[in-house]
C-alpha cells in the first residue's frame, strides 16, 4: 500500500506593527530565559514560559494593538486527517511552537531602537529610536517546520530576519482556583520597589495577608536578618479581596518571584493573586501606545513549608 | 637624525592616532620632509578582549601642509625616519592637548631611549599661560632596512576593486553590526553599483562553487552559508556610487576601462561579496570617533575590503582600512 507524501499543514499568518517596541517590551517582561513557547491564533500572539513546573510566565499581545493582523488555520484541520505538522495545532486551530527568545529580542533590535527609556512615563511611551523614528515590523508565519520571520524597516533601510522553531512540548499550567482566591491590586512600582527591597541571601518570599493592617506583607529571611516590607489599603493598595477569616501565609522561591521584577518595569499596574491552595498569580497591565495595552502574567507554587 | 613640528589647531595628526588606536597597540610612523605616514596592523599579538580578527590593517599619507608648521625631518636615510610607538601613550598626549594653544613635538634623546617630546602650552582665562612636557616613548626607531621588512607602511597590493560606495551613517551600521555580532561571527558585505549594499550574518562556511560574476541575495546565501541562530538580512538603498579617478587610474587597463568601469556599463545591479569578521568591521566603525566627513567603502570581490575614510571636507587627509576574507578553513 502507497503512501502518499503529505504537505506539511500550513497556515497563513502576517502582522504589521507601527512600533516594534511595544513587541520587544512586552517580550522583554517574561525574558527570565531564553526557550519560549510561542502560540499564534486569531486572537493575538502569545508566548509562554517556564522552569521546572514551579514557574510560569506568559505574556499576551492582542490583535487589536497590531496595525494589521490576519491568521488563517490550515484547510482540513477540523476533519480527520493526520499529516506532518498537525500536533503544532490545538483544537482552536492556533499554532504553537518553540523559538529562542535571546535571538527574536536581538533581531527586533537591529536598528538598535527596540530599548525602552528607563523610567515609566506615565500613558505609554513615544518609543522613538535613535534617529527619532519609529521601527516598524511585519511578522509572518507560515507553520511548522518554517523560520519565524521579521521585516523590519527603519527611515528606508530594510532589515530582514528569519528565525529557526522548534516543535514545542506541552505544558500544563497547574490549576489555580478562580473561585476562591484573594486578590490584591497595586501600581507596580510600588510592587517593585518592595521586591528590590528585599534580602537576595534569602531563599524564599513569604507572603502574609490579613483583614488588619498591614493588609499585605512581603518578607525575606536573609542570613542576618528578616526583611518585612508592609502594603495596606488607603495607603498603597488600591483594592483589596480576601475571602479567608483567618490571615494566610506562603512561601515562594525567591529567584522565581524576582523574575516578576522585569514585568514590574515596565507596566502600570499589578495585581496579585493567591488561591486556597496558596499557588500565585502575579498579572500585570503594560501600556502599549495610544492607550492600548498587553498583559503579563507570572504563576509560582508554593514551597512546602 | 632630527625631527621637530608644531601641530596644527586642528589636531589632525591625534586624529589619525585616534583611528589608528583601534586596530592595533602598536603605530607605525614615518616622517618624511613632505609626508607622514601612519600604519598599523591587527596582529595575533594584540591580546584581544574582543576575541580574535582577522589581519585588518590601517595606513595614512597626509601632506605635512595638513599636519604641522615648522616642520623638520633630518635622517641620513633622505631625511625619513621610521619610528614604532605605542598608540595609547601618543593619545595621553592628546588628553592634555584639548584646551591648547600651542602644541610642539621634537624627538629627544639618544637611540635606545628616544622620546617624542610634545611641549603642551596652554591659557587660563586670564591670560597666563602654562607650558607642560609629555615625554612619549619612541618603541623602537628603524633604519630603512628594518622599515622594509614590516608591512605596516606599505598599501597592501590587491586587485582591483569593481565596486565603490558611500556607507551610510556609521551610527546606524554600528547599531546593526552590534546586533548581527550576537547572532554570527562573520558577515557579508554586498554591495552593487545601483546604491545598494547588503549586510547578511553568516557562519563562514562556504561552498566552494565556481566562481560567480554576479550575485543576488539567494546566490549570497548559497555562496557563504547562512547563520545557524537567525538569518538576518539587510538592505541598504540609495546609496551613493562615487567614481574614485585616482583609483581607476592605477587599475586601467590600457583601453581605458578598468573592472569597474566595465562592471558600470554590464552589470550595474549585480552584487559584490566580501565575508569579513564583524569584529574586523566593527574595528573599521569605531573611526566614527573622529566624526569623518565621508566613508567609502570598495569592494574587491571574495577578496577583501578597503575602506577609506575621509576626515576632512577637502578629502585630503583620509585614512585606509584594509580587511581581507578569511582564508579557507
Amino acid at each position: 500500500m502507497q503512501r502518499q507524501e503529505q504537505e506539511p499543514f500550513k497556515c497563513k499568518f502576517s502582522a504589521y506593527l507601527k512600533n516594534v517596541r511595544n513587541l520587544s517590551t512586552l517580550l522583554k517582561s517574561v525574558h527570565f530565559k531564553d526557550t519560549a513557547s510561542c502560540k499564534i491564533s486569531e486572537l493575538g500572539i502569545s508566548f509562554l514560559l517556564e522552569e521546572s513546573r514551579c514557574v510560569f510566565a506568559k505574556c499576551i499581545i492582542t490583535h487589536s494593538v497590531f496595525e494589521e493582523y490576519t491568521y488563517e488555520s490550515p484547510v482540513g484541520l477540523t476533519e480527520d486527517i493526520q499529516g506532518p505538522g498537525r500536533e503544532a495545532y490545538d483544537e482552536e486551530g492556533s499554532v504553537v511552537f518553540e523559538v529562542n527568545l535571546a535571538i527574536l529580542l536581538t533581531c527586533l533590535n537591529t536598528f538598535g531602537t527596540a530599548n525602552v527609556p528607563t523610567g515609566y512615563e506615565g500613558q505609554g511611551y513615544s518609543g522613538h529610536g535613535a534617529s527619532g523614528s519609529t521601527t516598524a515590523v511585519k511578522i509572518t508565519y507560515d507553520g511548522p517546520g518554517t523560520t519565524l520571520n521579521f521585516v523590519l524597516e527603519d527611515d528606508g533601510i530594510v532589515t530582514t530576519c528569519r528565525i529557526p522553531t522548534c516543535d514545542s512540548e506541552e505544558s500544563m499550567l497547574f490549576d489555580f482556583n478562580e473561585d476562591s482566591h484573594a486578590k490584591i491590586i497595586l501600581k507596580s512600582e510600588w510592587l517593585e520597589e518592595g521586591l528590590r527591597d528585599l534580602d537576595a541571601t534569602s531563599d524564599r518570599v513569604v507572603m502574609r495577608l490579613s483583614t488588619v493592617i498591614p493588609h499585605l506583607r512581603i518578607s525575606s529571611l536573609g542570613t542576618i536578618e528578616n526583611l518585612d516590607v508592609n502594603y495596606s489599603l488607603g495607603d498603597v493598595l488600591e483594592s483589596f479581596q480576601f475571602p479567608y477569616d483567618r490571615p494566610i501565609e506562603s512561601s515562594y522561591n525567591f529567584v522565581h518571584v524576582l523574575h516578576a521584577l522585569r514585568a514590574c518595569q515596565v507596566a502600570q499596574k499589578a495585581t496579585i493573586l493567591i488561591d486556597d491552595n496558596a499557588f500565585m498569580k502575579m498579572q500585570f497591565l503594560i501600556p502599549a501606545a495610544e492607550r492600548k495595552w498587553m498583559y503579563t502574567e507570572y504563576s509560582f507554587s508554593p514551597l512546602e513549608l | 637624525m632630527r625631527l621637530r613640528a608644531s601641530i596644527l589647531r586642528n589636531m589632525l595628526f591625534f586624529k589619525l592616532a585616534q583611528s589608528v588606536e583601534k586596530i592595533g597597540k602598536s603605530c607605525f610612523l614615518k616622517f618624511t620632509p613632505d609626508y607622514v605616514c601612519f600604519g598599523a596592523i591587527h596582529s595575533v599579538g594584540d591580546n584581544d578582549p574582543a576575541g580574535g580578527g582577522g589581519a585588518v590593517q590601517c595606513w595614512s599619507r597626509v601632506a605635512k601642509k595638513h599636519l604641522f608648521t615648522d616642520y623638520k625631518s633630518e635622517s641620513n636615510c633622505d631625511n625619513e625616519i621610521y619610528l614604532e610607538m605605542k598608540v595609547e601613550d601618543i593619545l595621553l598626549a592628546m588628553r592634555s592637548s584639548s584646551n591648547a594653544t600651542a602644541v610642539t613635538m621634537r624627538m629627544t634623546g639618544k637611540s635606545v631611549d628616544a622620546y617624542l617630546s610634545f611641549s603642551i602650552t596652554s591659557e587660563d582665562h586670564i591670560g597666563n599661560s602654562r607650558t607642560i612636557t609629555q615625554d612619549v616613548p619612541i618603541v623602537r626607531i628603524m633604519s630603512r632596512d628594518g622599515a622594509m621588512t614590516t608591512t605596516a607602511f606599505d598599501e597592501p597590493m590587491v586587485p582591483p576593486p569593481e565596486v565603490h560606495i558611500m556607507l551610510p551613517p556609521l551610527d546606524r551600521l554600528r547599531h546593526i553590526t552590534a546586533s548581527y555580532k550576537n547572532i554570527a561571527d562573520y558577515i557579508v558585505m554586498s554591495s552593487n553599483l545601483s546604491g545598494e549594499m547588503l549586510l547578511s550574518t553568516t557562519d563562514g562556511i562556504r561552498s566552494f562553487s565556481h566562481y560567480q560574476q554576479g550575485l543576488d541575495s539567494h546566490a549570497i546565501d548559497a555562496r557563504y552559508g547562512i547563520a545557524a541562530k537567525a538569518q538576518i538580512e539587510t538592505k541598504f538603498s540609495g546609496l551613493v556610487n562615487p567614481q574614485l579617478t585616482s583609483v581607476e587610474e592605477r587599475y586601467d587597463d590600457g583601453d581605458g576601462e578598468g573592472p569597474h568601469n566595465q562592471r558600470l556599463r554590464e552589470r550595474p545591479k549585480d552584487f559584490a561579496s566580501v565575508m569579513v569578521k564583524i569584529v574586523d568591521l566593527q574595528r573599521v566603525l569605531q573611526s566614527h570617533c573622529v566624526k569623518p566627513q565621508s566613508v567609502i567603502c570598495s569592494v574587491i570581490p571574495h577578496h577583501s575590503l578597503l575602506f577609506l575614510v575621509y576626515l576632512d571636507s577637502a578629502e585630503e587627509a583620509a585614512l585606509t582600512y584594509f580587511i581581507p576574507e578569511p582564508s579557507a578553513q
